[in-house]
């Protein structure tokens, strides 16, 4: 399986800036992504505030991947909705994929359809990463979410299994 | 204490201290109404009460090394809408060359109805230093001008102005909607920074 490490070097070269949550799973991936480059990894502690310094970003032309838990999109929802509804700024998101099947934990059973639910409501494209894949896979995924990024017509939004990002 | 400083006055005072290049992120409501009208400078007006803070500290991250000022127009509703982006603000403010916040305090919701924005005492400095960010509160034109005028800064400047408002809201600039508003926005970023505007041209 591919191991965070690996996922961090695909990423890395993809955004200019990484504003990330605190998330037990996807804690490898943001140690690696520190380890390749640390200047350029911001861990924000509320997923609203992430989604603004991010929009401010890409107003100046830089790119910023959000890495959080899928639940984060609740938290995130009021400032997601407004910039990207209402102003047309448009972010991308990986999200960890807690509550999908499989996920033995029962606190985050709900996370998995609110998550999807937030997505579908502001039009979001998406896409999985799953353990499946191989790197040369990922990265194809990834580069496609870039690409649809740039359009910045919608948010973007990548489910990530938590065995992805788990293993450092 | 709060005398008789309006947000247009002090948003002239603000308006005409500045030189150089710079920008602005304003929310909603009389702070963007005014700013909009008043402004020589690019602005960009959110309808976002509580992300103000939060997208002008990624648009500092983001203009750091070019020279481009961002001055920041947000109030105490947004702030304590939002608390985590002094967190954010704290966070990022080793890669912001120069972000100037003014919080203006008027105490109410203006927007909202007019109810207050607390029913408790706010002390704006301990709330600053719990985050490691030095905020000084304004209560006259004659400080804040001082304020401005005092020597060079560099980072992060925090500014609480309390302000008493009599006349009527202002209405803001007209945009067919605020996507509009982004994109008269980011060409004007664009063409100060000399930096292509968003989108980049694809790479892959």
């Amino acid at each position: 399986m591919l191991a965070a490490s690996a996922l961090a070097k695909t990423l890395i070269g993809h955004s200019d800036f990484f504003a990330v949550l605190p998330d037990s799973k996807s804690t490898p991936l943001i140690e690696s992504l520190r380890a390749l480059d640390g200047k350029r990894v911001y861990q924000v502690c509320d997923e609203a505030t992430a989604v603004g310094i991010a929009a401010g970003l890409l107003l100046a032309n830089q790119t910023c991947l959000l890495i959080m838990e899928s639940s984060g999109l609740r938290r995130g929802f009021e400032t997601l909705g407004r910039l990207s509804g209402s102003h047309g700024i448009q972010p991308i998101i990986l999200a960890t994929d807690r509550g999908s099947l499989g996920d033995s934990d029962w606190w985050a059973a709900a996370h998995y359809s609110h998550a999807r639910s937030i997505a579908d409501a502001v039009g979001a494209r998406c896409a999985d990463l799953t353990p499946d894949l191989d790197l040369n896979q990922v990265a194809i995924v990834v580069e496609s979410a870039v690409r649809h990024h740039r359009s910045q017509q919608v948010p973007v939004v990548l489910w990530v299994s938590p065995g992805l990002v788990e293993r450092a | 204490m709060i005398d008789d400083l309006s947000t247009e006055d002090a948003l002239a005072v603000i308006c005409a201290a500045r030189r150089g290049r710079r920008v602005y992120v304003v929310g909603l409501g009389r702070t963007a109404g005014v700013l909009e009208q008043r402004a020589d400078a690019p602005v960009l007006a959110l309808d976002a009460m509580g992300c103000v803070t939060s997208v002008a500290t990624g648009l500092a991250v983001g203009l750091a090394g070019t020279g481009v000022e961002v001055i920041a127009c947000d109030t105490d509703g947004s702030i304590l809408m939002e608390l985590g982006a002094l967190a954010g603000l704290a966070t990022c403010a080793r890669s912001i060359d120069r972000l100037d916040l003014y919080v203006f305090d008027n105490g109410i919701y203006e927007s909202g109805g007019g109810c207050p924005s607390r029913f408790f005492e706010l002390d704006w400095e301990s709330l600053g230093r719990a985050f490691g960010l030095q905020i000084i509160v304004i209560t006259s034109a004659t400080m804040l001008d001082q304020r401005i005028s005092a020597g060079d800064w560099r980072g992060v400047r925090c500014t609480v102005v309390r302000v008493n408002n009599q006349s009527p809201v202002p209405s803001p600039v007209i945009a067919a909607d605020g996507r509009e508003k982004v994109v008269n926005f980011i060409g004007r970023v664009s063409s100060i920074t000399g930096r292509p505007r968003w989108p980049r041209a694809a790479k892959l």
